[in-house]
């Protein structure tokens, strides 16, 4: 049975630093998320949620296009434009890039709203560069969503991580 | 009979080694996902039980 095709080595540093560097509204989730907060479930790439207003759409169209990103799984002679409009059209998106592979996610199912989760979401740096990161909350009802069975599995531990973060801050607290 | 019916809850035993975690947590978030991404560079370099082509 063939394996799943992990990609390239994942390198956060440049993809963060060019949504930093074009000031891109975003929030990190997924594996690298869960990593930040404790995971010890490894991941093989980048995903982030991003706010999906006009003008952050144009940043991140730009931001995409100074990474080079190609469209994942998809033919090379594929049509892809890559601008604010396209993205406006679409929402989720699974890019292969030099660095690794890179998703940005404009509608993630089981969260209210990309507003709720970015203010629910903590300042944290990775990779050198200072970003918002997923509360284990968020990222626990991310998972319950998606259901898929690596998900349910990661629910479980994020779940007791959760309970072993609340522990040590009423420890600290008392 | 002398006995009585108790009811209680205990926790379950979801499998999940929290020494793992607890060890994260004594990391910076910097340090855990790096630690993280280099562990998913090994695996991705020591995958196995592929099988081999198969001869037509």
């Amino acid at each position: 049975m063939a394996l799943e095709d992990l990609g390239r080595s994942l390198q956060a540093q440049p993809l963060l630093e060019a949504l930093e560097r074009h000031g891109v509204d975003f929030v990190v989730v997924g594996g690298v998320a869960g990593l930040a907060q404790g995971s010890s479930y490894p991941t093989y790439d980048l995903d982030v949620a991003y706010g999906r207003d006009p003008g952050n759409l144009r940043r991140l169209a730009d931001a995409l296009a100074a990474i080079g990103v190609t469209l994942r799984g998809a033919p090379p002679d594929l049509p892809f434009q890559l601008d604010a409009q396209t993205l406006a059209n679409g929402a989720n998106f699974t890019f292969d890039t030099e660095f690794g592979s890179f998703d940005v996610l404009g509608d993630i199912a089981g969260i209210k709203s990309y507003e709720e989760m970015r203010k629910a979401s903590q300042l944290k740096r990775i990779a050198g560069v200072e970003v918002r990161v997923a509360s284990l909350d968020d990222l626990i009802s991310m998972k319950r969503a998606a259901n898929r069975v690596k998900d349910q599995l990661m629910v479980v531990e994020y779940v007791e991580l959760a309970d072993e973060v609340r522990r040590r801050e009423e420890g600290a607290e008392g | 009979m002398g006995e009585d019916l108790v009811l209680k809850a205990e926790k379950r035993d979801t499998g999940v080694d929290l020494t793992l975690n607890r060890a994260n947590l004594e990391l910076t978030p910097e340090q855990r996902v790096q630690k993280g991404l280099e562990f998913a560079d090994f695996a991705r370099a020591n995958r196995g039980g592929e099988s081999p082509p198969q001869e037509p």
